[in-house]
């Protein structure tokens, strides 16, 4: 059984990490991402002004458990987006 | 909302046809993951075929390795409710996510991968990881 949606993208479904210009991380599941903007879904963000945890420190947890599913959905202008990965490439701290 | 039962049951049928046990009741889930009952492994099954797509060949592929756990067990996220909940219960330190695998030795958590660890993988790749760590917590001890 394979998926229902292969015409979404490739990043599709996959979970990703999204940087931002202001050093804010999201982690979320992929729905898609343009020119425009990256759609989240399940997604959760680090804000290093309101965490005890640096963002490594943050990515180094999700990438070995998973992250919590704190937004529903996010949609994040891409002006904003200095980077996205999937979660999976980040490397063990 | 759950999917129409037809269009889950084949994927239930991938698992369950390969001796992997449903689990459809917290209590259920509760009388299979007792502390006394030894090693299991409990996938988290799910419709998305982004990852569910390979997780279950994957499992089922590590399932032909020497070391393989007491238990197979299998809830359906989206699908059997209250299962999925009580077993995500008994995995309480890692966020949720499906499809997600986890290993149980007396009734405690000892290993997971979580579904982005499943994503975009091939069935043998996500094998391997579930293999590896049947061998280091399943191993019998004089191994």
């Amino acid at each position: 059984m394979g998926t229902f949606h292969d015409d979404m993208g490739e990043l599709h479904g996959i979970t990703v990490v999204v940087s931002q210009h202001d050093g804010c991380t999201w982690i979320g599941r992929c729905h898609s991402e343009d020119d425009v903007e990256v759609i989240l879904h399940d997604a959760d963000q680090h804000d290093p002004a309101a965490s005890d945890e640096n963002a490594e420190q943050w990515l180094q947890r999700a990438r070995r458990f998973g992250h919590w599913p704190r937004v529903s959905t996010i949609r994040i202008p891409r002006p904003q987006v200095s980077g996205l990965v999937r979660l999976a490439e980040i490397s063990a701290g | 909302m759950p999917y129409p039962e037809e269009l889950v049951d084949p994927m239930r049928r991938e698992l369950s046809d390969n001796g992997v046990t449903e689990l459809k009741s917290a209590t259920e889930v509760d009388d299979f993951l007792s502390p006394d009952g030894g090693s299991a492994f409990v996938i988290i099954n799910s419709v998305c075929g982004c990852a569910a797509g390979g997780a279950r060949p994957g499992a089922l592929l590590a399932l032909k390795s020497e070391v393989t756990p007491d238990r197979i067990g299998t809830v359906f996220a989206g699908q059997d409710t209250e299962a999925t909940e009580r077993a995500r219960e008994h995995c309480s330190q890692v966020p949720p996510s499906s499809p997600s695998m986890a290993l149980f030795q007396g009734g405690e958590m000892v290993w997971f991968l979580p579904r982005h660890m499943i994503e975009g993988r091939d069935p043998q790749t996500i094998a391997l990881d579930i293999v590896n760590a049947f061998e280091e917590h399943c191993a019998p001890a004089d191994a």
